[in-house]
Parts: structure tokens; C-alpha cells; sequence
């Protein structure tokens, strides 16, 4: 089977991977059938999405086919071919908006009761995320707009109905024409808030997920360096690897959270840029969710391990670490792209090392997948 | 006393039908006990599940002592004169009389057993490494005073001994091929074994390869080393290939799927050796085949008996309920999951048509089952049975569970 398919892909191979941008880089898509994890969407030529695929051997260099030959050259899972229908008709490919296609078909249960539950609950957090961040916008725009000398108790501790009330009158007091009424404001908070759903505020007091994913790849690095450094040399080296890719992409991340954060230390100004110009808000935004895109998975994959199956976990891991595009490297202030490329290529060594899928035929690793699905909904 | 016999022999079956969890707590428990008493006979009843579950045992001396001589040991019952066998009876009176020889060396490698197990590989290297030498010297000539006790004749001690000897001269060398028996053994380390045992005679030799064949993954291939070293180690080898070849298949549904899907597949590394033995021919041949075919009905049988018992009755009995919470529908697919590792392991025994007719009819079962399913949590939805004929047939077939009807 794992001939028949490395034979099969032969004719996509595109040599060495180096993606300039991140949607050249391709959206993570969680697939459950062994052969695709891993995979990435991204938009090829007049817009047709392509399939991103590893070298199934761990080899240097990727496999880019036409989304719609999927079930051509592999027999997808029953959730994989929903996920694979569903992003077909995506109009953007983002990570988030491909986060909650797969949510939904995990909601469905195409990969199982606890995958299902995990997705309904992971996408009641996200609405939850977004009433809560649009709360705490009116309050920093009460903090930031209210005058000190009327009085008023702090706005945190005030009720929801006063805050909203007071978050009114703040931007009535703030509007100097006729160009944006304090409704058609609320309304581009909202929208904002849903925009800001991932990176959430600085200090993260609503628990938005992506610091929240920063702090568990942290955690997660710091559990393999702990393996590495107790195991054997092989170990040690794959493990410090890993950490390396991590820090990595942790660097870039706090950058992306810190400048997609700082738009809201002036809400009057963001909404109006968000009125005007919401792409480059958007831009700001979504570097967070494009940099981590593919992590979560990652910590899964670790998380899921049992103590005896961590060097398979490791070696796998290292198969998953993504690409940072160069583009990276115009905004965080290093070559974070070269950095990640010279890491990767010490990884190669253990990605070359990663067995075939011997027992997926038993549906073990299928099994596995599906708990990562769970896991990282 | 005739009480506690036949209560003896009740609570013997039971174990030697036990299903393997509860079979491995007996042991643990019996093993447990400080004076066993009649708990031996106990697990005398079991020995055969025991020889193909081989639990982790406490190691004591004993135990230790003829872990080299494992596949010679045979009830005392079944014991005959010139087959290069052990007879249980004796292990006590030889183990005392070792002990007695070494003394105070004999008492310390006890206390050194203690609280470990014979799945301690690493401890039953070292402390074999110690113990077999010296045993293999010190054991006399002469019969001990008490091996009458053994039902044996006095004759048979010097027949007994004469086994012992060489095995546990060479004890570290047999066990490090024992140990690497799931890897073979390799060849080297199987010829080196077998090597050092040929000089102390045919019956030796025979009783080394018994003790090797009972853990190898590649008893053929084992045999082969053996046959190949002197032309007189035929016999032996051919010998040892009728003990694997008489071997009754394990007792599959009396196991759970897991533990039953892996005594088959290294039963099925087993035949596929032998079949490529070119010492088995003839008779040998049609008992290998028909061993082939013994494992293959008896997998198939545990296939379609857990079907039925781990899917479709809990399928059926899902549709019936008021309630159904997710634990249940996952335990169900842990079933087909299992299941599916036993028909991967079971068709490479036969052709496979018999799984693919059972699969078919499941798939045909469960998709009559769809439409009456509902759409709540609380209820098994079309979605469950699709998953279930997607672990157990593939992807394929569960579409067409999943598709609307019409």
C-alpha cells in the first residue's frame, strides 16, 4: 500500500518546499486517514485549491495535487471525504475558516462520539470567546474613553446593561460627524470582536485560544526536552530539534499577538480603520492563527503518546513541524524563515526515519487520529 | 480429603476455562499464597493456557533454576523413559538437592529472587548467569534419599541428571536464545545454544531445542540450525518439530480480541516458518496444514463470535433503547477495532473469503438497521452504524450506509 501510494504521488513531487507566503504555505487540515496527515489546502492556479502533501517516506520535499484527486489516489475516511467536500465549497481558505468547517464535521460525528462532543464544545467556547471579547472591548472603550471626572464607578464593576449604556454614550461623545453612528460603532465592535476571537486582548484576561496554544506548545517543548534529556543521544538531539522549531515559531507568535493586540489600545481608531480599511486589520490579525496553523495537532500528537510510544510521537512531530514563509520575516524582525528551514533540515533526519503506517490496515493509527481530532478540536 | 479433591478439581476446570484476565489474577493470586498446597493442582489443570499466555511468575529458586529446561518439563503422568523429558515430580528434589550442594550461595541467590518475576529479563540473565554453573556441578551422581518421592525408579535420576547437566552448563547461552525468541531466535544466537549442548548427546540436544522452539517465533528455522550442525541432530530437530507440530492451537475464545489476535499472529509466524522448513514433509506436511487449518477455524470463529457479540447485539439492543450515551457507542467500536486486528491476523490464514461473506452480511444487517436510527445524541444515529462498517469494511461500504435511502 505505502508503495502503491509513494508511486502514485511520484508525479506531484515539488521538489524543495520553500513558500513564500502563508497561503502559499497552505491552511492545515485534520485529516484522519493516515496517508493525509498532515495535509494542507491551499489556492493553486485560477483559484483551484491543491492538496499539500509530505513525502509519506519523511523525505525533504512535498506533494501538491489537485484537491478535487483526493479520493483518487487514497481511500479517505468517511470523515476526511465530509472535511474534504466541505472545504471544497470554502470561499477563503484561512485557518480559522478552515478550523470550523472541520468542527463541523467533527460536530456530525464523522470522527467519532468524543471528537463530536470535543467539536461542540470547542465551537460553543469560540462563541463564548466572542460575547465575552466584545464585552471586554466596551470596557476598554469605557476605560479609554469615559472621562475621569464624571464620576463613575470603574466599569468592570459595573453591570453589563450600565457598560453598554456608558460604551454608547462614550462614542456619542466621541463622534465629531455624521460619519459613524454610535449603533453602526457597536455593530464594527462586534464584528471586531469576532475578528480578535484568537489573539484576544493583551494579558489575555478572556483566555483566547491562541496565547492560550502558545502556552501549550511552551509546555509541550518543555515535556520532549525533558524526555530527550533522559533518553539517549538520538533522543536528545530530535528532542532539541523540536524545541528549536518551537522557539521559533513561539518568537514570531509573540510578535503577531503583540501587534495584532496593540490595535486595541486605541478602539475609537480601530473601528474607524475597521470601517475603512478592515483587510489591513484583518492582515494584523490573522498572522497569529497562520503562524500557529498545524501546532495544535502537534501538541496533540504528544499529548496523546504513552510514555513508551513517545519516540514514535517525536518522530512524528518532527514530520509536522510547518514551513515558516518568508513573508515572516518582513514583520518579526528576524530570518525566521531560514532559521526554521536549517531546523527542519536537522529534523529530516528522524522525518526519514518514520515508518511506514505498518498497522493502519487495523485501524489503530486511523483511531489515533480521530482522538488527536478530539483532542485538538 | 475426597471433599477438598473434588473441589480441587472443580476450581481447576474453572481456571483452565477462565477467560486470560481472570486466568492471569488466578495465577497472580495463587502465586501469591506462601504455602500453595493443593493450589498446584490448580494450575497443573491450566498449564496449557498457561504455556501460550506465559504470565509473568514470581522467580525463585526453582524457577530460575530450570528456566533452561522449560520445554522438557512435562507432568509427571505423561512422562516417558528415553524422550529427553523432565517429569515434574522431580523439579523439588533436584532444586533441594542444588540447594543443599550450594549452601549458603544457593540461599542468597533466593533472597536475590525475591519480589522479582520471570519478565525481569535482565534479573533472570544475571542471576542464571550465577546460579545455572554452579548448579550444573554441583548436582551428584548419586540420587538423593527422598527421589523415591518422585515415583521415579532410582535408574532415573542419572537419566534426569544427565539432562540437567549440559542445559545448565549452557544456561546462559540457552536463555539468551530463549529471550530473543520473539526475534527467532536469531540464527546466531540459536547456534551458538544448540552448539554447546551437542556434545552432551542427542537427548540433550533434544531437550534444548524443545525448550527453544516453545518461545521461538521461528521454530523451522530453528530446527534447521539444529540439523545442520551434526548429522546425528536430525533426529533431535525432527523431534522438536513434532512437539510444535502437536501443539493444541490456543483455545481463542477463551481469550480476549487482543490477546487472541496476538496469539494468532504469532501462530501465524509459526506455521509460515514451518511451511518454509524443508525438514517438514510427508505426514509432517499434513499436520502442518492441518494445524494451518485448525488456527484458521478457530479465528474465524472468534471473528464471527465476537460480530455478533461486540457489534450486532449491541447495535440491536442500542436500537431498543430509551438511552444511549457515548460510552457504549465507543466501547462498541473499541469491539470492531479489536475485531478488525483479528481479521488482518486471521486472513493471512486463509483466503479470506469467509470474512468477507461474514463483513458483506454485517454491512447488509447494519444497513437495514440505518433507517431506523435516530438523530439525537441520546440515540444511535446513522452516523454510528456507518462508523461501525467503516472500521470493519473500510470507507467504501460505509458510504453507502451513510447515503440517504433511495
Amino acid at each position: 500500500m505505502q508503495a502503491d501510494i509513494t508511486a502514485m504521488l511520484s508525479r506531484f513531487a515539488a521538489g524543495r518546499y520553500r513558500p513564500i507566503t502563508f497561503l502559499e504555505r497552505g491552511v492545515a487540515v485534520p485529516f484522519t486517514t493516515p496517508h493525509l496527515l498532515g495535509g494542507r489546502i491551499r489556492p493553486g492556479e485560477r483559484r483551484m485549491p491543491e492538496l499539500v502533501l509530505a513525502n509519506p517516506a519523511g523525505a525533504e520535499g512535498v506533494y501538491i495535487l489537485p484537491w478535487s484527486a483526493l479520493p483518487d489516489f487514497c481511500p479517505p475516511s468517511l470523515h476526511d471525504r465530509a472535511i474534504w467536500s466541505r472545504i471544497s465549497a470554502l470561499q477563503l481558505l484561512t485557518p480559522r475558516s478552515v478550523q470550523s468547517a472541520a468542527r463541523k464535521v467533527a460536530a456530525e460525528g464523522f470522527a467519532g462520539r468524543e471528537a463530536a462532543a470535543a467539536a461542540k464544545v470547542a465551537g460553543g467556547s469560540a462563541e463564548q470567546q466572542r460575547v465575552l471579547l466584545h464585552y471586554h472591548l466596551l470596557l476598554e472603550l469605557v476605560r479609554q474613553g469615559e472621562s475621569p471626572t464624571l464620576g463613575l464607578p470603574p466599569p468592570e464593576r459595573d453591570t453589563p446593561s450600565n457598560v453598554e449604556r456608558r460604551a454608547r454614550q462614550v462614542l456619542e461623545g466621541l463622534r465629531q460627524d455624521n460619519s459613524l453612528p454610535p449603533s453602526a460603532a457597536v455593530d464594527a465592535l462586534e464584528e471586531i470582536s469576532s475578528a480578535f476571537e484568537g489573539t484576544g486582548l493583551r494579558g489575555n484576561p478572556t483566555g483566547a485560544p491562541l496565547p492560550l496554544l502558545c502556552l501549550e506548545i511552551a509546555t509541550v517543548v518543555q515535556q520532549v526536552m525533558a524526555w530527550g534529556d533522559a533518553g539517549t543521544t538520538e533522543q536528545r538531539h530530535c528532542a532539541r530539534l523540536l524545541g528549536q522549531a518551537a522557539e521559533v515559531t513561539l518568537r514570531c507568535a509573540r510578535v503577531a499577538l503583540a501587534n495584532a493586540q496593540a490595535q486595541l489600545e486605541d478602539i475609537w481608531a480601530l473601528v474607524h480603520r475597521w470601517r475603512v480599511e478592515p483587510d489591513s486589520v484583518l492582515a494584523l490579525v490573522e498572522r497569529g492563527e497562520w503562524l500557529l496553523d498545524g501546532w495544535r495537532q502537534i501538541c496533540a500528537l504528544w499529548r496523546s503518546s504513552q510514555p513508551e510510544g513517545r519516540l514514535g510521537s517525536a518522530l512524528e512531530m518532527a514530520a509536522l513541524v510547518p514551513v515558516i514563509p518568508a513573508e515572516v520575516g518582513d514583520w518579526c524582525g528576524f530570518d525566521a524563515s531560514g532559521e526554521m528551514d536549517a531546523t527542519r533540515g536537522g529534523l529530516r533526519t528522524w522525518r526519514r526515519t518514520v515508518k511506514a503506517h505498518q498497522d493502519w490496515a487495523t485501524g489503530r493509527i486511523m483511531e489515533r487520529n480521530e482522538q488527536l481530532r478530539a483532542m485538538a478540536a | 480429603m475426597k471433599s477438598l479433591s473434588r473441589e480441587v478439581n472443580w476450581l481447576g476446570k474453572a481456571t483452565a476455562q477462565a477467560d486470560d484476565q481472570a486466568l492471569t489474577r488466578v495465577v497472580r493470586m495463587l502465586d501469591g499464597l506462601k504455602d500453595r498446597g493443593a493450589a498446584d493442582q490448580v494450575l497443573a489443570m491450566a498449564r496449557q493456557r498457561l504455556r501460550a499466555l506465559r504470565p509473568a511468575r514470581p522467580l525463585g529458586f526453582m524457577r530460575l533454576l530450570f528456566l533452561p529446561l522449560d520445554g522438557a518439563i512435562v507432568a509427571s503422568a505423561r512422562w516417558r523413559r528415553g524422550e529427553s523429558q523432565v517429569p515434574r515430580s522431580a523439579l523439588a528434589p533436584l532444586a533441594q538437592l542444588v540447594q543443599q550442594r550450594l549452601g549458603a550461595r544457593a540461599e542468597a541467590m533466593t533472597a536475590q529472587c525475591e519480589g522479582r518475576t520471570t519478565a525481569d529479563l535482565g534479573e533472570v540473565t544475571r542471576l542464571g548467569a550465577m546460579i545455572w554453573p554452579e548448579a550444573a556441578l554441583a548436582l551428584p551422581s548419586a540420587a538423593p534419599t527422598n527421589w523415591a518421592e518422585t515415583g521415579l525408579a532410582a535408574a532415573d535420576y542419572e537419566a534426569t541428571a544427565a539432562l540437567c547437566r549440559p542445559l545448565w552448563q549452557h544456561g546462559e547461552l540457552l536463555w539468551s536464545a530463549m529471550a530473543a525468541g520473539a526475534a527467532g531466535p536469531p540464527e546466531p544466537l540459536a547456534r551458538a545454544a544448540l552448539q554447546a549442548v551437542v556434545p552432551a548427546g542427542p537427548q540433550a540436544l533434544t531437550a534444548a531445542l524443545m525448550t527453544l522452539v516453545m518461545r521461538a517465533a521461528s521454530p523451522g528455522q530453528l530446527a534447521m540450525v539444529a540439523a545442520q550442525l551434526e548429522p546425528q541432530c536430525r533426529a533431535a530437530a525432527q523431534v522438536a518439530l513434532d512437539q510444535v507440530l502437536d501443539q493444541a492451537p490456543p483455545q481463542l475464545d477463551l481469550l480476549d480480541l487482543n490477546a487472541a489476535t496476538t496469539a494468532v499472529s504469532a501462530l501465524v509466524m509459526r506455521i509460515e516458518d514451518l511451511e518454509r522448513c524443508s525438514l517438514i514433509h510427508g505426514d509432517r506436511q499434513r499436520r502442518l496444514v492441518g494445524l494451518r487449518r485448525a488456527v484458521d477455524e478457530a479465528c474465524r470463529d472468534r471473528f464471527l463470535g465476537g460480530l455478533e457479540a461486540l457489534v450486532m447485539q449491541p447495535a440491536a439492543q442500542m436500537m431498543a433503547a430509551d438511552t444511549v450515551n457515548d460510552a457504549a457507542v465507543t466501547a462498541m467500536e473499541l469491539g470492531a477495532r479489536q475485531l478488525r486486528g483479528l481479521e488482518q491476523v486471521g486472513r493471512r490464514l486463509s483466503g479470506g473469503s469467509g470474512y468477507d461473506k461474514a463483513l458483506a452480511t454485517l454491512t447488509e444487517a447494519l444497513g437495514r438497521l440505518a433507517p431506523m436510527t435516530g438523530d439525537q445524541d441520546q440515540e444511535l444515529r446513522r452516523m454510528d452504524l456507518a462508523r461501525l462498517v467503516e472500521i470493519l469494511c473500510g470507507p467504501e461500504a460505509a458510504m453507502r450506509v451513510l447515503a440517504p435511502p433511495g
